[in-house]
């Protein structure tokens, strides 16, 4: 069944547990229970959509890490806040995910294998990434989504972006080291220490709580870091 | 059944530890319940979950320094770091490094006198009490110039153009590269690894275990852990050794049951200069597996550290300088309390001695004294705005500063002039040389100071091959150690600036006589 559709946003139904459980299959339609009126969702000046009645449709475009479209990350992170944070959706109402199998979108090939670890935590992480007092939520209000930093593919829990990935947003050690100078003292500064251009995220983490590594050794009046203990 | 075969068989159960250690041979256990309970006793690995020619473990100077050698032989190299960052406890010394020439040949372009291989062995030898092992000192110093010839031509290592003559040397040969920290040689070791194909150490891969079937047998590999925190519990994986492994894990100065065990005065009040990382599981995996120690009681203060915090910094480097340049170390009463040239035991105890409420002590300098041992003006600054250290035109504005009664400082420091004079120092005997200054023009530093706890000397026994011997002086196949991990080369009392050396010589020997190893 093909036929032109516009797509999304205007969620009406509201699943109380987002997560894994009680799995769809296949993927929700959009167009059935929620966005009735699909055209008010998309931006003014939206082309039209042909394909499936699903999120496979806005993937021709929207492809992760596309290099036509620089918004993916941002399309990425409006549809998860919406759909997962706001509407609580499952997981599954867009994923295809078969546990040490796959992990994919309708139509398209699987981004990963979710391992019984993957499955337990990344609903919980993808909550936390929309909301928490951690790096992740800093990003998601930026819609900053997974694949910016976790690359195209399924995050693994013991993930570590390279310093190369932080950036592509966040300039370089020089200019960073440029902007915190120590409060007392400038050379008491972070991304200048005698430690050299060690990994971010030795300090800065997404999911847990950010600390400076300097405090580990020195007792250092150092400016605060971001989503660190306060 | 002989005596020798009970003694040994003791060991197949106590320290080597496996379940290979099957029926045949547990028939001739002569265990007791005690010591089978000691024995940690695991089964090895079914599955190994990768293999390497050479696995190094650390990668502070030593581990660099092998993976380098190893590398540069055609080992597949990998260095297994258990820290978040790379450099161990290495990144963070003080970057002093004591050879008696170089390329650069500085001693001879300063005009500072004579100096040898012998002459540094001697010294090492003497510094440890003769508790080192002649064979292993003479290595450090015979390796010593062209390890650093090395790192500069290699690794694009600097040095300041100046050379100090440290506390226990009885020659200028003590090297400050451009960094003032140990960085100066971390990084360019850290390249020519890289340039010889070591790949990036792994980060937080943690040693958990080292695996050795049979007595007499070569270790097989390591157990490692890898990553975790957050949610992540890390993951556990086995890695084979087809050629050897290499031990370059550091001291356990931070290790407050191994330190305690082993020197119980070093209690958990006393500051240390080492990072968290200074811990000595790989030494007790080790014994475990059949390795010799030697004195572990052997630890050093360091004499000079941060009264605060126990940080040795560039600031707290200035004391240990200095002697050569004249330096004076006075107590708040205004008094010298040592020779400035001793060793860091004897000038560590001189202090303790002095009693808690005499923390810290001084040394006084004259900002010539800092400029012949490399400090920079800029680095003088910023250390007079963080209050570390004070200045002034006056000897007496300094005392002021520093609290320390002022009469007596300038009536010390006017008497230390004339013992320059004279070539003479009555009160402590100190040897007297033509370089050092005069303290008649100011401005005046001082810089306060206290021991931490700073280098282990004691560790596991090698051979001069850099292969751990076991306890009853066999070689443990395949099986090598350099660095602060090792025991036997500085005995009771390892002279400053000896470590980089050390480490640097013993890696390279570690990493060629592991990769020329059978797979």
């Amino acid at each position: 069944m093909k036929y032109t559709f516009l797509l999304f946003f205007l969620a009406v139904a509201a699943y109380p547990d987002a997560g894994f459980a009680a799995a769809q299959e296949p993927p929700g339609k959009c167009s059935t229970s929620c966005h009735t009126d699909v055209q008010a969702v998309l931006p003014e000046n939206h082309m039209l959509v042909e394909g499936e009645d699903n999120i496979s449709s806005c993937m021709q475009c929207h492809l992760p890490a596309s290099e036509t479209l620089r918004d993916t990350s941002v399309f990425s992170a409006k549809v998860h806040k919406k759909h997962f944070s706001e509407k609580k959706l499952e997981c599954t109402y867009c994923h295809i995910i078969e546990e040490g199998l796959s992990f994919a979108l309708p139509g398209r090939e699987s981004i990963g294998v979710p391992d019984a670890q993957t499955m337990k935590f990344l609903p919980e992480i993808t909550a936390e990434w929309a909301n928490s007092p951690f790096l992740a939520a800093v990003h998601s209000a930026k819609d900053v989504a997974c694949s910016s930093c976790h690359g195209n593919r399924l995050p693994l829990l013991d993930d570590k972006p390279a310093n190369k990935t932080c950036f592509s947003c966040h300039a370089s050690y020089e200019e960073l080291a440029a902007k915190t100078p120590g409060k007392d003292h400038p050379s008491r500064n972070p991304h200048g220490s005698h430690l050299g251009p060690i990994n971010c995220t030795v300090c800065h983490k997404a999911h847990e709580v950010s600390a400076t590594y300097c405090l580990t050794c020195h007792t250092f009046d150092m400016n605060p870091i971001p989503a660190g203990k306060q | 059944m002989s005596d020798k075969v009970g003694r040994r068989s003791f060991l197949k159960g106590a320290a080597v530890g496996t379940a290979v250690v099957a029926t045949s041979l547990a028939m001739d256990l002569s265990l007791t319940k005690d010591a089978e309970a000691a024995a940690k006793t695991r089964a090895l690995p079914t599955k190994w979950d990768e293999t390497f020619d050479v696995v190094v473990i650390g990668s502070g100077f030593a581990g660099f320094a092998a993976g380098a050698e190893a590398a540069k032989a055609g080992a597949k190299t990998v260095i297994l770091e258990k820290m978040p960052t790379y450099g161990g406890n290495s990144i963070i010394d003080g970057g002093l490094y004591a050879a008696w020439d170089s390329e650069l040949h500085l001693r001879q372009k300063l005009n500072y006198g004579d100096d040898s291989a012998a002459l540094h062995t001697k010294d090492t030898i003497l510094g440890g009490d003769e508790f080192p092992i002649p064979e292993l000192a003479k290595i450090l110093a015979e390796g010593a110039p062209d390890a650093l010839n090395w790192m500069i031509n290699e690794g694009g290592c600097k040095l300041k153009p100046v050379l100090a003559k440290a506390g226990g040397h009885s020659a200028y040969r003590t090297h400050i590269c451009e960094e003032y920290n140990g960085r100066g040689y971390v990084e360019p070791l850290h390249r020519i690894a890289l340039k010889y194909g070591c790949p990036e150490p792994r980060l937080q891969n943690e040693v958990t275990w080292i695996w050795r079937a049979v007595e007499g047998g070569p270790v097989l590999g390591v157990e490692v852990k890898i990553g975790g925190g957050g949610r992540s519990g890390g993951k556990v994986a086995n890695i084979k050794v087809n050629r050897a492994l290499v031990l370059a894990s550091g001291g356990f100065s931070r290790d407050l049951k191994m330190r305690t065990d082993h020197y119980p005065y070093l209690k958990e009040s006393f500051l240390s200069t080492n990072h968290k990382g200074a811990t000595g599981e790989i030494i007790r995996f080790s014994q475990n597996i059949g390795a010799d120690t030697l004195p572990m009681t052997f630890i050093q203060l360091y004499p000079y550290a941060d009264p605060e915090s126990g940080v040795l910094d560039e600031a707290g480097l200035y004391p240990f300088n200095g002697p050569g340049a004249g330096v004076v170390y006075v107590t708040k009463a205004g008094k010298r309390f040592v020779s400035e040239q001793e060793r860091r035991d004897v000038v560590s105890f001189a202090q303790l001695k002095l009693g808690d409420a005499h923390k810290p002590t001084y040394s006084i300098f004259n900002l010539e004294m800092l400029q012949k041992i490399g400090a920079e003006q800029k680095n003088l600054d910023a250390f007079v705005a963080k209050k570390r250290i004070a200045v002034s035109d006056t000897v007496g504005g300094v005392a002021d500063q520093l609290k320390i009664n002022k009469a007596a400082l300038e009536e010390t420091v006017k008497k230390h002039n004339e013992y320059l004079k004279s070539g003479k120092d009555p009160e402590f005997n100190k040897p007297i040389t033509p370089q050092m200054v005069n303290m008649e023009k100011g401005p005046y530093y001082g810089v306060p100071q206290w021991p931490a706890v700073h280098h282990t000397m004691g560790g596991l026994r090698i051979n001069p091959k850099a292969q751990v011997i076991d306890i009853f002086g066999e070689i443990i196949p395949k099986f090598y150690a350099a660095g602060e991990v090792c025991g036997g080369v500085h005995g009771s009392n390892r002279l400053g600036s000896n470590a980089i050396p050390d480490a640097t010589v013993f890696g390279r020997v570690a990493g060629r006589n592991a990769a020329a190893e059978k797979a």
